[in-house]
């Protein structure tokens, strides 16, 4: 347990500010964020076996935190204080705005899982098909697919509003 | 949106952490130079982290200061409790937490030692009562201790505890250092809720002239026992209380 202990503090020393960093950005709260923060690095903890595998543990903790966020922003118990908070000053860098990222928070939370995921990555976090296909395990192809239909969707939702 | 050459942040946090290849790596710095945009968004990844590493340095820290979020994997123990209120309520609770500090400090007796210059006291929280807790005291999993020093001198100070299975835990306080505390009387900010160790646990107070870092004595602590606390040549004070099962004081 000691020796547990000890890998995970070394973990989060390397990995746990770039954990906190994307999670306040998709939660648009420090402190939901330290939350995910927290709940990402107990699972590794409990349940290490989820780690095996993997290319990466960088790759694992963004796969990991994005799945937690993404429940968040779906719970209807945290939903409302997420999306109604006000985004991180300290946190943002001026790619998206505020008011951007609190509209795809919305969106997120409505998405199906495959294409949320692929909307992190794609809009939040700015990655490549190819990147993007290292975190989640897709193949490029259905990166792209999913990028397509991910694409419809904001189309409909242009229309509708 | 960032131009199609720009790095992602996944890519920034790879070249941060020192994963790419010195090819990648370079083309990486040359980009940054000579993109303003990446520079301002590198930039700022480098403040949210260094912001972000100083709110809780370590996942210790964090566990203790999220309650009700932890699992019985982590085993600290450690959380915010408002003390101060249920004070005030509490006619004639405890004289200790009132008056000044003496220049030498009597020593108690029994499960509470003193060696001079700093003396460790502490008060239990069980169901809505509170109040001081005596040597050799009886606790449960569940209450809530929280602890006081009086100390003769400024000097740096700590909390640390070995419990009944012998595990070594920082009670105080958060950080990587010891604090530094002016002389007089202090209820220490953080409360703890005991978890399920069963069996005796001891607690040192630990005043010292000089900084000294936490970590590593509550490692030393829980691999040499008291003789690591004994042999840092600090103004110690130490008390202890027995945990039992639930019902154990029923």
């Amino acid at each position: 347990m000691a020796e547990q202990r000890q890998e995970l503090e070394w973990a989060y020393k390397k990995y746990g500010a770039i954990v906190a960093r994307r999670a306040c950005r998709l939660l648009g709260s420090e402190e939901a964020a330290w939350e995910a923060v927290h709940h990402v690095f107990l699972s590794l903890l409990e349940r290490p076996a989820q780690f095996e595998g993997r290319s990466s543990m960088l790759t694992f903790l963004y796969e990991a935190t994005t799945h937690h966020c993404l429940n968040q922003l779906r719970n209807q118990k945290t939903r409302s204080r997420l999306l109604l908070g006000r985004g991180s000053a300290q946190l943002t860098d001026g790619r998206l705005l505020p008011d951007d990222l609190s509209v795809l928070r919305q969106r997120l939370a409505q998405l199906p899982d495959e294409l949320a995921q692929v909307a992190v990555y794609f809009h939040l976090d700015q990655m490549s098909y190819d990147e993007i296909a290292e975190v989640t395990g897709y193949c490029r192809r259905k990166v792209g697919q999913l990028l397509s239909l991910l694409r419809e969707h904001e189309q409909e939702d242009r229309n509708e509003s | 949106m960032k131009a199609e050459d720009c790095p992602s942040d996944f890519q920034l946090d790879r070249y941060t952490l020192d994963e790419l290849d010195e090819k990648k790596c370079e083309a990486i710095e040359l980009h940054l130079a000579g993109c303003e945009a990446c520079g301002v968004r590198f930039a700022s990844m480098a403040r949210s982290a260094e912001h972000l590493n100083q709110t809780y340095p370590t996942f210790s820290a964090l566990d203790r200061a999220l309650p009700g979020k932890r699992t019985r994997a982590t085993r600290l123990r450690t959380r915010f409790w408002p003390i101060a209120p249920l004070l005030g309520a509490v006619a004639g609770l405890s004289l200790w937490w009132t008056v000044g500090p003496g220049p030498e400090v009597a020593a108690p007796q029994g499960g509470l030692r003193s060696k001079g210059t700093v003396n460790l006291s502490y008060h239990i929280k069980r169901g809505n009562r509170v109040f001081e807790g005596g040597r050799d005291e009886s606790l449960m999993p569940g209450e809530a201790v929280q602890f006081g020093a009086r100390i003769a001198r400024a000097g740096y100070f700590a909390v640390l505890s070995l419990d009944g299975r012998g595990e070594a835990t920082v009670y105080y306080p958060l950080g990587t250092h010891a604090a530094s505390l002016p002389a007089g009387d202090h209820t220490l900010p953080l409360s703890t809720i005991l978890d399920e160790a069963l069996g005796t646990e001891r607690v040192w107070g630990m005043l010292c002239d000089q900084p000294f870092e936490l970590a590593p004595l509550r490692d030393a602590l829980q691999e040499h026992g008291e003789d690591a606390i004994e042999g840092a040549g600090c103004q110690v004070d130490l008390l202890s209380f027995h945990k039992g099962a639930s019902g154990a004081l029923e």
